[in-house]
């Protein structure tokens, strides 16, 4: 994405010399190849360059823009000092934080015994699935007003909506995962006598593991979006509250300093997801 | 005693009668192979012993006791190895003693003996998925042989390999058997594999799966596979289990049985 955001851009600067396109030799990588780009084309560079875009881009156009309403990134930068300084920005997110981890445990340990026995045991899958894929499919904030009647207001119901958010995709992927390990496999194991719990711990967990690894992907995109919702829609707190405060009073750079929080958040913990399924799936061959 | 007895085990999946009515009986320490055309029963009849499946009618004893379900003294060998491919070669190697809560530090004694012995010294950290089939096997044995078991069921173990290795191990398997005897049972359908390895044969034949023929190999232990193979009567009791299986006029026991 970031390369193929920056090609037109760094072509135009180096591409005085219309190189002739010769055939690439047999077995070379499908992607054109990065040299014509000089040091522009090392990776590193694009990188930087790609996430410098946006953000250049969205401050051309808001000093162009006389709006007031119109930030740029500077405004909202200063804005996230301000409120980093007053203590405001990191009391909200201590308590969005709370039910964000409290959330995604509960929703991520029963998804994962769920995903598993559904996986394991064809009988209880005949029964499960198409509720399972029901709920999934249901768009999950229609019952979240359904929700609050039953649970009320209080932080117990903004942990119930973002478990239930996390529930379903590590329940899908990890049945899916559990149904792709070999049989045989499971019968080695009881051939050592091994009880069930150790199946899962030795054969069914480690086997299904890149499934699990997506659906705790998709878990932590849904976990940040149930936060906000769940914030907007209950008692009104967290970085939610700091989000409609802020944006009411058009005060829009501080409205969008919780919004940058979430990303990146939602940044770091997929990066660190990435780092532990590397650290994880050492036992697989390199493509 | 490690004794296997067979009685009149039969066998149906669905209607289809895979094993009938069949007796076997293995003494303590004997090693004894069940040859036959893919499609005898061969296989089941090892995995009933194993406990994996359940006999339909009749009783599997092992030293009496009938079979219900897998047991700590028993092990098996698959022909697709069957390694976990998310541990090394000495994860796998102990995983069965590591089920049987064995402590760290015997275990890790009796995996590195059962890794010298079957000559993967090197290789302790090393992944399946980094290691040639042969090899994979030999993971396989001594992950069978680190729990130190009565009875050891082989399931056509060397089946997929190529033919030297597969007389390379047949070798090794010969000189670990002599070092500690153990009852085995061992499920092949290359001729030239079960006179080699074996104390008797049993031939069996398919449609549905019976023995036909119990042949007592007369050869003198410690073996080689080397003298065995150019002794005049290697060749009769060749012949003669050829002529047995021969019977069998489908192809796939004429493709199958003629071994390597």
């Amino acid at each position: 994405m970031t390369s193929s955001a920056v090609a037109p851009v760094s072509t135009s600067s180096a591409g005085a010399s219309p190189a002739s396109p010769a055939a690439p030799p047999a077995g070379a990588p499908l992607r054109r190849s990065r040299n014509r780009l000089g040091w522009l084309g090392s990776e590193p560079v694009l990188w930087v360059l790609g996430l410098l875009l946006v953000p250049v881009v969205w401050h051309l156009y808001s000093m162009v823009n006389d709006d007031k309403l119109i930030v740029g990134p500077l405004d909202v930068a200063r804005a996230f000092g301000d409120l980093t300084a007053s203590g405001e920005l990191f009391t909200a997110a201590q308590s969005s934080g709370t039910v964000l981890v409290t959330g995604l445990v509960a929703g991520a340990i029963p998804g994962l015994v769920v995903g598993i026995l559904v996986g394991r045991f064809r009988l209880l899958d005949l029964v499960v699935d198409p509720y399972i894929n029901a709920a999934f499919a249901t768009p999950l904030v229609a019952i979240v007003p359904i929700l609050i009647v039953a649970l009320g207001f209080g932080v117990q119901a903004k942990i119930v909506i973002v478990a239930m958010f996390v529930f379903f995709p590590v329940a899908i992927s990890t049945a899916t995962g559990v149904r792709e390990v070999p049989r045989d496999l499971v019968e080695l194991a009881r051939s050592f006598c091994a009880r069930e719990y150790t199946v899962w711990r030795d054969v069914l967990i480690p086997g299904a593991l890149p499934y699990i690894v997506t659906g705790f992907r998709l878990a932590i995109g849904r976990a940040l979006i149930a936060v906000v919702v769940a914030e907007f829609s209950t008692s009104v707190t967290g970085l939610g509250f700091m989000i409609l405060r802020y944006s009411r009073r058009f005060r829009m750079a501080e409205g969008l300093v919780p919004v940058v929080l979430l990303m990146i958040v939602g940044f770091v913990l997929f990066w660190a997801l990435k780092r532990v399924e590397k650290r994880l799936s050492v036992w697989r061959a390199t493509p | 005693m490690a004794t296997i007895s067979a009685q009149s085990v039969q066998k149906s999946f669905d209607s289809l009668e895979v094993l009938s009515r069949l007796d076997l009986e293995i003494q303590d320490c004997e090693f004894v192979s069940i040859l036959g055309p893919s499609g005898c029963g061969k296989t089941t009849l090892l995995r009933t012993v194993a406990g994996l499946e359940k006999a339909t009618s009749g009783q599997i004893l092992l030293d009496g006791q009938p079979v219900t379900g897998p047991r700590p003294d028993l092990t098996l060998v698959f022909q697709n190895f069957r390694l976990l491919p998310w541990r090394t070669v000495e994860a796998n190697v102990g995983y069965g003693l590591r089920l049987r809560g064995v402590p760290k530090a015997e275990a890790r004694e009796r995996v590195q003996q059962k890794i010298d012995m079957v000559g993967l010294r090197g290789y302790e950290k090393k992944y399946p998925y980094q290691l040639s089939g042969g090899m994979q096997q030999r993971v396989g044995l001594a992950r069978a042989l680190a729990i130190d078991p009565k009875y050891l069921l082989m399931d056509e173990p060397f089946g997929a390999l190529d033919a030297q290795t597969r007389e390379l191990m047949q070798e090794e398997l010969l000189s670990i058997w002599a070092d500690s005897p153990k009852t085995v049972m061992f499920v092949t359908h290359s001729i030239d594999e079960a006179i080699v390895l074996s104390d008797r044969v049993v031939v069996m034949e398919a449609k549905p799966g019976r023995i036909v023929d119990d042949i007592r190999i007369p050869f003198e232990r410690p073996r080689s596979a080397v003298d065995i193979r150019t002794d005049p009567v290697f060749a009769e009791l060749r012949q003669h289990m050829w002529g047995l299986l021969r019977h069998e006029d489908r192809p796939v026991a004429a493709g199958g049985a003629p071994g390597e």
